[in-house]
Parts: structure tokens; sequence; C-alpha cells
């Protein structure tokens, strides 16, 4: 197969391009590639010698902070799936009508997704002070960002036909939401409500360090005070967990199918 | 007769559903002892807080800029890296083109550990063994990267089948003629479309990087925050939501012309 002459021209421009971005990288960090070789065998001596064996001892008084994670991400999964449901009707063009308020939607969503999850936890402590409502208020915000979008493509995706029939059926706008459209809806909104519980689980796992709650901020303290040991412990306990969600995940997609 | 809707087996199950997740939420908000009236009550300071953020302190946009191009340049940079390492490993380990069944295992199983552990936690072991500064944060961005392309790529590379492959091999290709001549060229598009994709998770990580570390535009934001700078946080907010924002433009736009180019 030979490419015409322009769109190797084309491919040859990118690769030009994508070569001085990354050459511009490195050097704007000031990192000689030798430096990152050099820290491979810096950390695998370090990481056996200090956080190698991990120390169990004190996992007990961990789990009242490891279970309030996990129930983090359930609550932040249950109420952002359902007002992300909200907004990917209110962006996608087959569920509403309405220009600017589609517009407006899809802005909200991208500034709610565009801001990383850690920042809104520090942002809102203003609002509601150091606690349990700032990591929760935080997940809802980032996973809205994130299905909001998801939803709307999905909505998009629905076949215009069914709806079309009710319409001409003199269905009612409500009518067509529920019967037309959402029943179509189902089967993607439950695959990116199990995606979006991954997402929470670790989003919420590294929330804690900024001072939103969970188990985060005890494996930063651990690091910190260098009982690296401790926080190894941790880390395997997060680690599994994090594993375990993703394997009932996959088997609760496998069942549904 | 009334024909009811929907089956009354298929109401009950959707009914079932709501049931269960409310139970869910119910139950986490207890443990967690969320509080409705505090939330609103709470939310009513929200006016107040937004009106003291709208203002922006111009004199920190220059420094916030040049720090959020530092995270630019560490994402792309491991990027870069944890590209090759992973290619090279997604090869070794996809179904098609495994050299070796246990040895594909292994790399399977390691991944998927890498993966489950937060990017972030990674960077902070990384760091406590070598350091802050930018050799440090990116080799710790080079675990989650790596986790993350090894198992789209091999995804990828299975996709091309085995038909190429084993009429590759039955002319005598060398096992690299094959990954390069025989399963690249259709598997590029999609191992560069995943690639662009973590371009702005890894922007994201080195940002919270700097919000629990001491450098960066994350460490900035921290600092504004302590000493309540309604203007300087503003102005770092929206250079991240800026230059987040774009990033997503491009990196939708880069997906786009490479589906097209196809």
């Amino acid at each position: 197969m030979r490419l015409s002459d322009k769109s190797r021209v084309k491919n040859a421009a990118a690769a030009l391009g994508l070569i001085a971005v990354i050459v511009a990288a490195f050097t704007y960090l000031k990192v000689n590639p030798r430096d990152i070789l050099l820290a491979v065998p810096r950390f695998a001596g370090f990481f056996v010698r200090n956080f190698l064996p991990p120390d169990f001892s004190s996992l007990a008084s961990y789990i009242p902070l490891i279970a309030e994670t996990i129930f983090f991400a359930l609550a932040g999964t249950c109420v952002s799936s359902l007002l992300a449901l909200v907004f990917g009707f209110l962006i996608s063009e087959r569920t509403n009508s309405i220009a600017p308020l589609r517009h407006t939607a899809r802005v909200v969503a991208s500034v709610f997704r565009n801001i990383p999850v850690m920042v809104w936890a520090a942002l809102l402590v203003y609002i509601f002070g150091i606690g349990s409502l700032v990591g929760l208020c935080a997940l809802v915000l980032g996973t809205l960002g994130l299905l909001a979008r998801s939803y709307a493509e999905s909505a998009d995706g629905i076949p215009a036909g069914k709806a079309e029939a009710l319409r001409a059926c003199g269905a009612s706008y409500p009518q067509i939401l529920f019967h037309g459209l959402l029943p179509e809806f189902i089967p993607s909104w439950v695959n990116w409500t199990l995606f979006s519980l991954e997402i929470n689980i670790r989003a919420s796992v590294i929330l804690g360090m900024v001072g939103a709650g969970g188990i985060g901020i005890m494996v930063q303290t651990n690091l910190r005070l260098f009982k690296y040991a401790e926080a190894m412990s941790l880390i395997i306990v997060l680690t599994a967990m994090i594993l375990l969600t993703e394997l009932a995940v996959n088997q609760i997609r496998r069942r549904l199918k | 007769m009334r024909v009811p809707l929907s089956p009354v087996s298929h109401k009950l199950r959707v009914t079932a559903t709501a049931l269960g997740v409310a139970a869910v939420f119910t139950g986490s908000a207890f443990f967690l002892k969320l509080d409705a009236v505090k939330f609103f009550s709470r939310l009513q300071n929200a006016g107040g807080v937004l009106r003291r953020f709208m203002t922006i302190d111009l004199s920190v946009v220059g420094a916030a800029t040049a720090e959020m191009i530092g995270s630019l340049a560490m994402a792309v940079a491991a990027l870069c890296i944890g590209f090759f390492i992973s290619l090279v490993l997604a090869f070794l380990a996809a179904g098609n083109t495994a050299p070796s069944k246990p040895l594909a295992a292994v790399i399977k199983g390691s991944a998927a550990v890498v993966r489950a552990v937060p990017a972030l936690v990674w960077l902070l072991m990384i760091v406590a063994s070598v350091g802050f500064g930018n050799a440090g944060g990116l080799f710790g961005l080079l675990f989650p990267t790596c986790g993350y392309l090894i198992k789209a790529f091999i995804t990828s590379i299975e996709d091309q089948g085995t038909g190429s492959v084993e009429a590759m091999r039955a002319v005598g290709a060398s096992r690299i003629e094959i990954a390069i001549k025989g399963v690249l060229p259709g598997a590029m598009g999609q191992i560069l479309a995943w690639s662009a994709m973590r371009v702005e998770f890894n922007v994201a990580e080195s940002v919270n990087l700097g919000m629990v570390g001491v450098s960066g535009i994350g460490a900035m934001l921290m600092r504004a925050l302590g000493k309540y700078q309604y203007g300087a946080i503003s102005a770092i907010a929206l250079v991240m939501l800026i230059t987040m924002s774009a990033l997503e433009i491009l990196v939708n736009r880069l997906r786009r012309g490479i589906r097209g180019g196809k």
C-alpha cells in the first residue's frame, strides 16, 4: 500500500511535531534520561530496605477509616450517577431541544471534569469545612463531569425510531423520555455506573491526603513520619481492595450480559 | 382490557434495583454521618465564598502558567518513556505475539497490580525514595502510565488476530519482523489513541503530586489556600481549568484524526 504524497507529508509533519514536543518537555524539565535510569536501582534498594516487610501490627486501628473510604465511594457513585443522568439528558440533543440549556450544561460538566478531584476537595473545604461532606462533594463533582459526557454520548447513540414513533402517536415528553429513551439507555447506564465505582474507589483513597476523609491521610502521615513498613501494610490493603472491586465489577458485568 | 406499558417482571426488577441503590446510599450516608441539614446550611455559605473568589490576582498568572507547563512537560516525558516500555512488554504479553505463556501471564499480572495501586501512592513512594524533583516525579509517573498502557496496548495487539502473525511465521519472519511489519501497522492507530488519552491522566496526577508535595502548581494552590488569598486561588484554578480543557479538546481532536486517518 502506498500512501499519497499529501498524507505522507502530513504524517512526517506530525511525527516531527511530536518529536519537537518531547524534546522540549525533557529540556524544560532539565531531566537527563540517565537520571531516571539511576533512579531505578535507588528506588529498588530503598524499597526493599524500608518498605519491606510490611508491618501489619496496627492495621486493626485503621479499619474504620478503610470502611469510610469504601462508603465514600459507594455514596459518591449513587449520587453522581443520578445527577449525571439528569446532566447527560440535558446535554444530549436527543433529549433536550433547548440549545442554550444544552450548551450551559455542557460547559458546567466540562468545568467539573477538568479540575482534578483533589483540587475540588481543597477548594470545597472553604465552603463545607474539613470533614466527610467535602470528600463526598468532591467525588460527586469529579465523577459527575466524567459521567455526564459519557451518558450524553450514549443518549446520542440511541436510535431515533422509537422516540419518533411515540411522538407520532401523540405521546407527551415525559412519556417519550420514560418509555422510549430511558429503557434503551439502561444498559449503558449500568455499565458506566460500575465504571464510576472503580474510579471512585481510587479517588476516595487519595482524597484523604488533602484532609477530605478516608484512609489516604494515614498513608500520607505514615510516609511523612518515615514509618514506611506501616504505610506499606496500608498500601497492600488498599491495592487488594481496588483489585477486589475490579473483580466484583467484572463479575457483575459478565452476569448482566 | 388495559394492557400494562411494561411487563410486571420488568417493573419488579426496576423497583428492586432502585430500592437496592437507595439502601446502599442510606447505609453509606449513615455510616459517614452525613447530615443533610448541615449540608444545606453550609451550602448557603457558597454564595459568600464564591463572591470572594470573583477576583483574580493577575500577578500570579505568570508563575502559575510556568508551573503548569512544568506539569505538562512531566506528563509528556513520562508518557514518552512509558510508551516504549509498554509497547515492548505488550508484545511480549499479547496472546497472538507472546513468545512464552508464563512470561505473558507474569507481565499481565504485574500490570494489573501496578494499575491497582493509585497513581498518587506510586508517586509518594518513589518521591520518598529518590526525593522530590523532576526526576523523581517523572519516574513515579512511569508506573501508573505503564500499568495503564500495557493493558490498553495488549487489547489493541490482540485485536489484530493471529492471521497475519501465522502467515509471516510460515514464511520465516523473525519475531521482531512480525511485530513491526505484521502487527504494528494495524494496531498503531489504537495505540496512539490510548497514549493520547493517557496525557490527560498524567497531567492531573502531576497536579495532584504538587498538592501533597512541595513543588508544582498543586503546591502553589495549597499555599494560596492556606493563606486565604482568594485572588491567587482563582487565578491558579483558572490556569488549571483552561489548560486541562484545552488539552481535552486537543486530545479528542487527535483521537478523531487518528480514527479518520485509518
